[in-house]
Parts: C-alpha cells; structure tokens; sequence
C-alpha cells in the first residue's frame, strides 16, 4: 500500500534491485560527496577564489591539478568548495519541506474533513506553480542568498511530500494499534508524533532522499541562472555558467566538471533514496 | 445468577443503543447491564451489530441513540476532549482488540508500552516496579519486557495486550474477539488467565465473540444479537442448555459435531431469513 505513492519507473527496475553495487557504489559515493563537503576547506589546494592569472584557461598542471577557469581560479578548489553550498541548499529545502509536509499531511489525514480538504488544496494550489518560477519569484522580491530560493523550492516540493505523508496517514489510522492508544487515553496529538510518525517515517525519509536529488538540480539551474548562491561564492551552478566561455575557448574542464558531478551526485541520491523505499516496501509486506 | 437487570449499582450500563449506517441498521435498541466483577457474552455472527456495540461501548464510535454509563456516569453524552476527562473515560473501560499483532505498535517494545500507559495515568507511581507486576499477572516473565511485538507468539502477544489493559485499571474489560486469532491450546490458557485476573481484581468483562465453547467457559450471562438487535438474554447456562429463540438455536446448531448435518442448518436459516426480517437489508453487508 506504502509501495503505490512513490513513483515508480519499472524500466529501471532491473538496475535497481538485481544489482546491489549499484547501490553500494551509489551510497558511497553519497558519503564522500558528503565527507568532503564537510572537510572541503582542509582538502582544497589553494583559495577558490585567488585568481592565478597566468593559469587561466590552461590544462592540468601540477599548480591547478583540474586546471583552472577563465579568471584563473583553482577548478580542484572550487569543485570541492562547491559542493558544500550545491549540497547546503538542496539540505535546507529537504528538511524544510520534510518537516512541514509531514505536518501537513499528517494533520490532515489524522483530522479529516474541512482541515483535509483545505490543507489539501492548498497544497495541491501550490503544486501548480513550477517551483523554479516560485524560486525567481522570492529571489526577485527577497534579494540574492541561499535563505529565498530554499524557501521557494522547499514551498514547491512541500505537497510532494505532504500528499505522501497524508495518504500513509490515512491507511496507518485504519491500524488497531492506534485505536487501541485512543482507547488507552492519550491524546490525537501524541499518538501522532510518538506513533504514527515513527512508522511513517521511512516511506517519507526515503522519498525525501530522491526529492534532495531533484532539489540539488534545481539550485543548480538557479545558480546557473545567477540566483541561487552570492557571487564569488564557490557553486557548481554558478561554475557551469562561469565555464560558458571556458568552454568555448577549447578548455572545457572548469565547465563540464562540474556538470559531470552535478549529474552523478543528483543520481546517486536517487539511488539510494529508491533502494531505500523498495526495502520498506517489501518490509511492509 | 438470576436476572440480568439485576444489581443495585450495574458497573456498565448499556441502554437503547442505536446506529445506523446508511440504510443498515447496525445496531438497533441494544440494552444490557453488566454487574460488578460479573461476565457478559455477546454472541452472534459476523455483521450482528457486536462489534459495533463495542467500539461504541470503548467510544472509537458515537451511537446515533442512546446511553453508556459506567457506575453511573453517562459516557456517550460528554464531547469534552480535555486530558482529565480524556483520562477519566479510559479508566472507566479498556479494551482488548482481535489480532493481538496488529493492536500493537510493531516499533515499541512491551516494557516500554506498559510504562508508557502507566505514564500516562499514574504519573507519581514507579513504574518499573508496576511493569514486573503487570507481566507477573499476565504470565509473562520480566525479560519479555524486552521484546518487540513480533518476537513474540500469538498468545504472548495477547497477554501484552491484556496487561497493557489491566495497567489503566479499569472498571470494565471489553475482549472483541480477543482470543478468535489464537490457536485452540492457547485460547485455553488465554481464558484461563482472564478468569483468574477476574477472580483477583474484581474487573467486569464484556466478552464480544462468535464462539459458543468461549461463551460456555468464561460468560455468567450472555446476549444473543442477530441483525443488530438483542434476540435472547439470560444466564449463559441456561441459554445454552435450553435456547428460546430460533436464531440462538440456530447459533449452537452451527456449531460443528459428530453428527451434525450443515445442509439442515443451512435450511433453517433460510427459513429464520424468511420468517422474521426486523432489518431492511441483509446482514451481509453489515460493518462487524
């Protein structure tokens, strides 16, 4: 029952459940994205931002191990600076609508009539907007900086999760257990976070997993455009629209690197965060 | 036992109960009292209203009609929801539910359940020292209050369900069906355990069931339902030994024995079907 709200794509099926390494290389490639990310400013040869530049636009050396980009910053520097704002951002959004979708969801599935229908349609309201446009929205009203765009896009992905978080609801409350804690006296709003919560959580934490890869694209196309992140600040976004130029000078390194790990993080979480439903899943049966 | 009207102050009071789903009547004018520390039966098959009346009885339903009033205070009226009334309804009646795997959270482990309840309604008390207890009574040893739901058996499971129960202390024990999932040995023991804790605290059952042998062996009295109404009453005795109502008779000659003959009994409830239909629908589509 869990199974049917997540999205299934049955031509990767094959991939993803016969091949456990897929998903092994996936998870650990997952923890040292997120290790370096922590360590980044210890790891980095030289300041991302120090413009060397007699190596702009030269091949690897043993100075600029990735080379560097048109204003001669370090490519190694800034790719391992750079994840810690491409994963900060997707982070906040996840936890953000995490958080309030399961609220949301679970009030409303616990609760049931007007509160379900108001808090459903207005979710279902904000579903129709396209997040990134929201995302432009609150940068154009709010200023540049990570805090608007993650509001936006935790905003946009907030009904993905709360209409999960609601429909789980609606099939855990039909369970004799929570009946039987009604029985016993405590109260709906107990039951919900100390119950029904924690036995929902692995369908929603997993699917939150495959929401942060999703989120990370889109901070990325946000800072691509210039919105997400402050200038100067190291991003694999802004690096791609920084790269145009590189690219077409013939040294395509600072441009298509970070393309490269933007693309394999954003499918690696998606991995892990499938594998991870597909196992609650077939727990729940 | 004599007349179920009986006592001065009935424990439980049950009195023209009515809800309707729809066009069915799933329970229709249900009245019954239970006396102090006494045993009632509520037999009848699925869809007869029984389970209905008990979730009313417990309050995860609200009757369309009617009273429930534990030592006298009706229960059905108030729609307050703050704590100490909260609190004070789940002392008047607990319940134990059918599938003892399902009535409990899969995540939490026994020792932590009771304590959670004990918590809940005797914030001052140890707790520690209650849970021992509880699992004492229930014949549970101290390690199970270790354990997951699902490292336990059927029976142990119920057993938790009972002391989880027993440690709101209430007036009443409602059991629906609570020894139905259980192997036959087991459900001996199950009900062996009950009259004991009956014997020892003085509780009130209200036993919601389908089988006839349960009611026999732990019920001092016994309603009949069929199709939401009360068909029969009595000491459980009596009304097993010599039935008045064709449907109680039909009842104990469902029951499977040597000798027993399915295409009569199937005869006789097309006739009972026939001849009496107080219900405007059939009993089939009826919620249990």
């Amino acid at each position: 029952m869990t199974a049917a709200a997540l999205t299934r794509r049955p031509g990767l099926k094959h991939i993803r459940t016969r091949r456990n390494g897929l998903y092994l290389t996936c998870l650990a490639f997952v923890g040292l994205v997120v290790v370096v990310a922590l360590i980044a400013p210890w790891l980095a040869p030289a300041d991302p931002n120090a413009t060397d530049l007699g190596a702009a636009l030269t091949d690897p050396s043993p100075g600029h191990p990735l080379g560097a980009d048109i204003a001669g910053r370090d490519t190694l520097s800034r790719l391992l600076l750079g994840s810690r704002t491409s994963l900060l951002g997707p982070l906040g959004i996840v936890a953000f609508s995490t958080v309030l979708g399961v609220v949301v969801g679970v009030t409303a599935g616990w609760r049931g009539g007007w509160i379900d229908t108001a808090l459903s349609r207005s979710s279902e309201l904000l579903l129709a907007f396209p997040g990134l446009l929201l995302a432009i929205l609150f940068v154009a009203l709010y200023g540049e900086g990570l805090l608007a765009p993650v509001v936006a896009l935790s905003l946009a992905y907030l009904p993905f999760v709360s209409r999960l978080a609601r429909s789980l609801t609606l099939s855990e409350r039909q369970r004799p257990y929570l009946a039987a804690y009604r029985v016993q006296g405590f109260s709906g709003l107990s039951i919900c976070v100390r119950h029904l919560i924690p036995n929902i959580a692995p369908v929603v934490l997993a699917q939150s997993t495959v929401n942060f890869g999703y989120a990370l694209l889109d901070m990325a196309a946000l800072s691509f455009l210039g919105l997400g992140v402050p200038p100067l600040t190291p991003d694999w976004g802004s690096m791609i629209n920084a790269g145009q130029t590189a690219l077409l000078q013939g040294k395509p390194l600072s441009a298509v690197l970070p393309c490269v790990l933007i693309v394999v993080t954003v499918v690696a979480f998606n991995v892990v965060g499938e594998h991870w439903a597909d196992r609650v899943a077939r727990r729940e049966r | 036992m004599h007349e179920m009207t009986g006592g001065a102050d009935p424990v439980l009071r049950v009195s023209g109960l009515r809800k309707t789903y729809g066009v069915v009547r799933a329970v229709d004018d249900v009245s019954f009292t239970l006396d102090k520390g006494r045993s009632l039966g509520v037999v009848g098959e699925s869809g007869s209203g029984k389970t209905t009346t008990a979730r009313i009885i417990v309050g995860l339903e609200h009757a369309d009609t009617g009273q429930v009033a534990v030592a006298g205070r009706d229960r059905t009226e108030s729609r307050r929801h703050g704590r100490a009334e909260r609190l004070r309804r789940a002392r008047e009646v607990q319940m134990v539910f059918q599938d003892p795997f399902l009535s409990l959270d899969p995540r939490i482990p026994v020792g932590t359940a009771l304590r959670e309840t004990l918590r809940l309604h005797f914030p001052r008390r140890d707790g520690a020292a209650r849970v021992a207890e509880l699992l004492d009574q229930v014949g549970l040893g101290e390690r199970a209050a270790a354990a997951l739901p699902r490292e336990l058996s059927g029976g142990q499971r119920q057993r938790v369900a009972i002391a989880r129960a027993l440690a709101v202390e209430p007036a009443v024990l409602v059991l629906d069906e609570a020894v139905a999932a259980l192997d036959v040995s087991v459900q001996a023991q199950i009900l062996n355990l009950l009259a004991d804790i009956r014997e020892q605290t003085g509780i009130g059952y209200l036993f919601i069931t389908h089988d006839l042998g349960v009611v026999r062996c732990v019920t001092d009295d016994v309603v009949v339902m069929w199709r939401g109404a009360i068909v029969e009453r009595g000491p459980t005795e009596r009304v097993l030994a010599a039935p008045e109502h064709p449907y109680t008779r039909l009842l104990l000659d469902s029951v499977p024995r040597p000798g027993w003959d399915p295409g009569r009994v199937a005869a006789d409830r097309r006739a009972l079907a026939s001849t009496a239909a107080p219900s405007p629908s059939s009993p089939d589509h009826r919620k249990s």
